[in-house]
C-alpha cells in the first residue's frame, strides 16, 4: 500500500513538473523572438553604429543574430518541398549550405531596412506541441507591419523556420519560386543561379 | 659671494611672477572661451504638440489683437450711446476788458449816466455760463442706437472667433504638412538605402559574369535614385516652408528652434454624420453667420434710429450764468441784464427739432438700403454655405476611402518588395522587379500618407466650415 502511494506521489509530482515545464515552455517562443528583436533594435539604435557609413557593421551584427535564431536547414527543406526527396545527400547538403548563406544575408538586409527604431507589439502566440507561431506588429509612423514567426522546437531550443511579412510566407514564396525554376529548367540550373549569388555576396560580406 | 644668490632669488621671484601672469592670462582666456562657447551654444530645441503650437499662435497673434481692438472700439461706441441717457453739462468761461460803468441816476426827471467815458476807463470782467440738459423723450434716437451698438459689440466678438478658427485651421494645415514632409524625407532616405544596397549586389553579380543583370540595371538605379533625390528635395522644401510659417505664426525669434512632438499623422477615422446635419450646423453655428445675424439686427436698429431723427427730441435743462466786472456798478432790474455783471439761474423743458428738405429722409433711405444689402448677403450665404459644406464633406468622404485604398495598396506593394528582394537574393529574381516594386511601394506609401494628410486637413476644414473648429 505504502509502495503504491509512493508511486502515485511520484507520478503526481512527475506530471505536475511536466505541466509546469510545458507552461514555461509555452512562454519561450515569444521570449525568444522578443530577445532577438530587442538585440536587433539595440544594434539599430546604437549611437556608435548610426549612419550609412556604419551600415555594413550593423548588417554583420544583425546577420549573426539571425544565424543564431533561424533553422536554415529546416527552411531549406520546406522551400524545396517535394523536390527534396529527389535529391542526393550531397545535393541536399550543398543546397542547405548555399541556402543558409543566401537567406541569412537576404533576411539580414530585410531586417536592416525594415526594423529601425520601431515599437514592436506581440499580440498573439500560438503554441502547439513542437511548433509555435508568434505574431508581431512593427509599429512605425503611420504604418504597421505584421510579421509572424513560425518556430519549431529543436532539442531544447525554439528556432524560426518561416517568417510571414504582411501575410506573405518567405519559405512559401521560395517553395513556389524554386518549383517554377526546377520545372522550367532543372534543379542544377537553380543551384547554379544560387551558387553565382553566393559568390556575389561573398565579394561584399 | 651672496650676489649671485640674490640674483638667483630675484630670477626665481621674477620667474614666479611671470608664470603667475601667464597662468592668470591662461585661466582668464580659458574662462572667456568657455563663456563664449556657452554663449554661442545652440538654443534648446522645443518639442511642441499641435495643441501647444495652437495655443502659442492664438496667444501671440496680432490678427487676434486687431479683433480685440475692434471689440474695444465697439464697446466705446456702446458706452458713448449709453452715456447719452444721462445729463450733459456744458460750461463756458470767458474773460476780457469791459468799460467801467456807474449806476444811472435820475436828475430833474432825466436819466443821467455818470459813467466815465474816457478811453482809459476800462476794467476787466469774467463770466461763466452753465447749461445742464437731460433728454426726456427722443422717439427712439437713443434706444435704437444703443441696441445697434450692443449688436456691434457682439458682432466684433464673433469676429474674433472667426479669426481664431482661421488661425487654428492654418496651424493644422501647416502642422500636418510638416509631419507629411518629414515622413516624405524618411521614405526618400529608405528608398536611397534600398538603391545603394541593390547597386552593390548588381555590381558584384556583373563582375561574376551573371547574365540576369546588366548595365541597364545600374542605369535604372541611377534613374530611380535621382527621382528619390528630387522627391527628397521637394519634401525638404515643404518641411522648411511649413517650419518657418509655423515659427512666424508663433512669433518665435530667429534664434529659437522647435520640432514636432508627433511623427505620424492622426489615423482616426471619424464616423461622419449625415451631410444635412453639417449644413444645418453651419447655418446655425458658423461665426460669419452669427456675425451676419448680429449685423442685420444692428442695421435694422440704425435704420429705426435714422427714422427717429425725423422727429423732435424733448429735453429738460437747467441754465445758470454768473458774470462780474469790478469797475461796473450792479444794476438790478429784471428788464435789463448787464452781460458783464449779473447772476441768474433757471430751468426749463424744451424741444429740439431739425428739419430739412430731404437730407434726413435720404439718410433713412440709405440705412434701409444697407439693411436690405445685409439681408441679401445672408440669403446669398444661405445658398453658398450648403454648397461649400457639401464640397468639403464629400472631399472628406473621398479621402477616407482613399486612405483605406492606399493603405491596402502600400501593404500589397510592400509584400511585392519583400518577395522581389527575396527572389533576387536567391538568384531567381530580376533587378527590374525590385525597381518596379520599390517604385510602386514608394508611390502607394506616398499616396497613403498624402491621403491621410488630406483627410486630416479635410476634417479640420469641415469643422471650420461648420463653425466648430474654435470650440
Amino acid at each position: 500500500m505504502k509502495m503504491r502511494l509512493m508511486i502515485l506521489a511520484v507520478l503526481v509530482v512527475f506530471f505536475m513538473c511536466g505541466a509546469i515545464r510545458s507552461r514555461a515552455g509555452a512562454e519561450e517562443p515569444t521570449e525568444r523572438i522578443r530577445a532577438m528583436l530587442e538585440e536587433i533594435m539595440t544594434i539599430q539604435t546604437d549611437p556608435q553604429l548610426e549612419g550609412s557609413e556604419h551600415r555594413e557593421e550593423r548588417r554583420a551584427a544583425i546577420k549573426q543574430i539571425i544565424g543564431e535564431n533561424i533553422d536554415f536547414d529546416a527552411m531549406a527543406q520546406i522551400a524545396l518541398d517535394k523536390q527534396w526527396r529527389n535529391l542526393s545527400l550531397a545535393q541536399r547538403n550543398e543546397f542547405k549550405q548555399i541556402f543558409r548563406d543566401l537567406f541569412q544575408d537576404s533576411y539580414s538586409r530585410l531586417v536592416l531596412n525594415f526594423i529601425k527604431r520601431e515599437k514592436v507589439l506581440y499580440p498573439k502566440e500560438d503554441v502547439r506541441r513542437d511548433s509555435a507561431t508568434v505574431s508581431t506588429v512593427i509599429v512605425r509612423a503611420n504604418d504597421e507591419i505584421t510579421v509572424d514567426y513560425s518556430l519549431s522546437k529543436r532539442a531544447t531550443d525554439w528556432l524560426v523556420d518561416d517568417v510571414k511579412v504582411d501575410g506573405v510566407s518567405i519559405a512559401g514564396n521560395y517553395r513556389n519560386a524554386f518549383d517554377r525554376v526546377i520545372k522550367k529548367e532543372s534543379f542544377e540550373a537553380l543551384l547554379n543561379r544560387m551558387r553565382l549569388q553566393q559568390k556575389a555576396i561573398a565579394k561584399s560580406p | 659671494m651672496t650676489r649671485p644668490k640674490f640674483e638667483k632669488d630675484g630670477q626665481v621671484r621674477w620667474l614666479a611672477i611671470y608664470l603667475s601672469v601667464i597662468m592668470v592670462t591662461l585661466i582668464t582666456t580659458l574662462q572667456g572661451s568657455a563663456l563664449a562657447k556657452k554663449g554661442a551654444a545652440a538654443p534648446e530645441k522645443k518639442v511642441l504638440t499641435l495643441q501647444e503650437i495652437q495655443d502659442l499662435v492664438l496667444a501671440r497673434s496680432p490678427y487676434i489683437e486687431i479683433g480685440q481692438s475692434e471689440v474695444m472700439a465697439a464697446k466705446s461706441d456702446l458706452r458713448q450711446v449709453e452715456s447719452a441717457y444721462f445729463p450733459q453739462l456744458d460750461a463756458t468761461l470767458v474773460t476780457g476788458p469791459a468799460a467801467d460803468a456807474d449806476e444811472p441816476r435820475v436828475e430833474n426827471g432825466k436819466i443821467i449816466d455818470p459813467s466815465p467815458g474816457g478811453i482809459f476807463d476800462l476794467g476787466i470782467f469774467g463770466r461763466i455760463d452753465i447749461t445742464i440738459s437731460q433728454p426726456l423723450y427722443t422717439f427712439g434716437k437713443l434706444s435704437n442706437r444703443r441696441e445697434a451698438a450692443l449688436r456691434g459689440v457682439k458682432a466684433k466678438q464673433l469676429g474674433i472667433d472667426q479669426k481664431r478658427a482661421e488661425l487654428i485651421f492654418r496651424v493644422k494645415q501647416l502642422y500636418y504638412a510638416m509631419v507629411l514632409a518629414e515622413q516624405g524625407l524618411g521614405v526618400a532616405d529608405e528608398a536611397e538605402g534600398y538603391f545603394q544596397d541593390i547597386r552593390v549586389r548588381i555590381e558584384n553579380l556583373m563582375e561574376l559574369g551573371a547574365t540576369h543583370v546588366d548595365e541597364s540595371d545600374l542605369y535604372m538605379i541611377d534613374a530611380y535614385s535621382a527621382q528619390a533625390k528630387g522627391f527628397k528635395a521637394e519634401a525638404q522644401k515643404g518641411r522648411q516652408v511649413a517650419y518657418f510659417a509655423l515659427k512666424s505664426l508663433m512669433g518665435m525669434a530667429a534664434s529659437e528652434d522647435f520640432t514636432l512632438a508627433q511623427e505620424s499623422l492622426p489615423e482616426r477615422q471619424l464616423d461622419l454624420q449625415a451631410q444635412e446635419e453639417y449644413v444645418a450646423k453651419a447655418l446655425e453655428q458658423r461665426p460669419e453667420m452669427k456675425q451676419l445675424k448680429q449685423g442685420i439686427e444692428a442695421q435694422k436698429f440704425l435704420w429705426e434710429a435714422a427714422k427717429s431723427d425725423l422727429y423732435p427730441s424733448f429735453f429738460f435743462a437747467v441754465i445758470a450764468s454768473v458774470a462780474g466786472a469790478p469797475g461796473r456798478d450792479q444794476f438790478d432790474t429784471p428788464y435789463f441784464t448787464d452781460e458783464f455783471n449779473h447772476e441768474y439761474a433757471g430751468f426749463f423743458a424744451g424741444l429740439q427739432w431739425h428739419f430739412d428738405f430731404g437730407i434726413q429722409q435720404a439718410k433713412v433711405d440709405k440705412e434701409r438700403a444697407e439693411y436690405s444689402k445685409l439681408l441679401n448677403t445672408k440669403a446669398d450665404a444661405e445658398k453658398n454655405i450648403p454648397i461649400q459644406v457639401a464640397n468639403v464633406y464629400q472631399e472628406v468622404v473621398q479621402y477616407a476611402t482613399s486612405v483605406k485604398a492606399y493603405e491596402e495598396a502600400a501593404s500589397a506593394s510592400r509584400k511585392w518588395v519583400v518577395v522581389a528582394f527575396s527572389n533576387f537574393d536567391m538568384g531567381i529574381g530580376t533587378a527590374q522587379r525590385i525597381f518596379e516594386a520599390i517604385e510602386k511601394y514608394g508611390q502607394n506609401r506616398g499616396s497613403y500618407i498624402e491621403a491621410l494628410y488630406n483627410y486630416n486637413v479635410g476634417l479640420a476644414q469641415l469643422e471650420y466650415v461648420v463653425g466648430t473648429l474654435a470650440e
